[in-house]
């Protein structure tokens, strides 16, 4: 082993184990060269130097809730906020209109009972998903 | 470790995908953006910035790459762009009138931190991840879309770099 190929092996044992022919060949070359015996010891002594560096700041503890406040303002993220509000009345919009179509008879009775349906489930379809996001919220 | 996140993201569950990607891969990306960017204020506003991109992207998710692999992509890029951004490079500049600033990555020790800051950028950023990655190679491979052996060339250059700065 010459001397770059020793050097080639110091920086490599500090990324990566030596097999144990080229530890023992490159501790042959050590014992018997002090400018490879040198170098090794400067990059020991950089490797723990490298090695004690004060480890980074992490996350701050309110990374997350930021990040999913972010994600719901996000207006690509997701339906529009208001979608469930749009298709609801939409659809009972046309149940009424259906009905009123095929029973016109009954359209006195169909149209104020399916505006009084579509108040109702309009609630309740809000409070299930206060509900829901509430729950997704504490998770 | 990826397989459950590629499930979910088969059941079009994507809160519960993003919920178990932050679990593996925050802090990565967190590291990942504190080596491009140097700042760890700057890298957390980076690393929110990846995430959202990546809750973005979810229901595109083709299955090709691992999403682990994918979400390296695209924090990559966002790093990329925020160092390449005109308020970053005001900031370097304004910076650039005093001596090099000394790595906030590194912190403990100033004299090693000015060294690293004088390295070339893909060996400051590899040095910084695989002692950051406790010294795995494939990892930081991963990160930044290197062959393992070219990571470890940028890692014999730097090393050799920085003995030689220490010794000035």
């Amino acid at each position: 082993m010459d001397c770059q190929e020793a050097q080639d092996s110091i920086v490599g044992s500090l990324v990566e184990r030596l097999g144990d022919g080229g530890r023992m060949a490159l501790e042959g070359h050590i014992a018997s060269c002090d400018a490879c015996r040198n170098f090794a010891e400067t990059q020991g002594r950089l490797d723990a130097r490298l090695r004690a560096l004060a480890p980074p700041a992490g996350l701050s503890p309110g990374f997350r809730a930021s990040l999913r406040k972010r994600i719901r303002r996000d207006p690509g993220s997701a339906w529009p906020d208001f979608l469930p509000e749009v298709a609801h009345v939409a659809g009972c919009a046309f149940a009424v209109v259906l009905a009123v179509l095929l029973v016109p008879r009954y359209a006195g009775i169909v149209i104020p009972a399916g505006a009084a349906i579509t108040v109702v489930t309009y609630f309740l379809q809000s409070a299930l998903r206060s509900a829901l996001e509430g729950l997704e919220g504490d998770a | 470790m990826d397989e459950d996140v590629r499930e979910l993201l088969e059941r079009r569950r994507y809160s519960q995908a993003l919920e178990r990607l932050l679990e593996l891969y925050e802090n990565k990306v967190f590291r990942m953006a504190l080596a491009f960017l140097r700042n760890p204020a700057r890298a957390e506003e980076v690393t929110q910035d990846t995430f959202l991109k990546l809750w973005q992207a979810l229901p595109g998710y083709n299955g090709r790459a691992s999403p682990g692999t994918w979400l390296y992509a695209i924090a990559r890029n966002t790093c990329l762009s925020a160092v390449r951004s005109e308020a970053y490079r005001k900031t370097v500049a304004l910076d650039a009138q005093h001596d090099p600033p000394a790595s906030s990555v590194f912190s403990g020790d100033p004299e090693l931190a000015r060294c690293i800051e004088r390295l070339p950028d893909v060996q400051r950023e590899v040095i910084t991840l695989f002692y950051l990655e406790e010294k795995r190679v494939e990892e930081v491979a991963r990160m930044l879309d290197l062959p393992e052996g070219t990571v470890k060339s940028h890692l014999y250059r730097a090393r050799l770099a920085l003995a030689a700065m220490m010794k000035e």
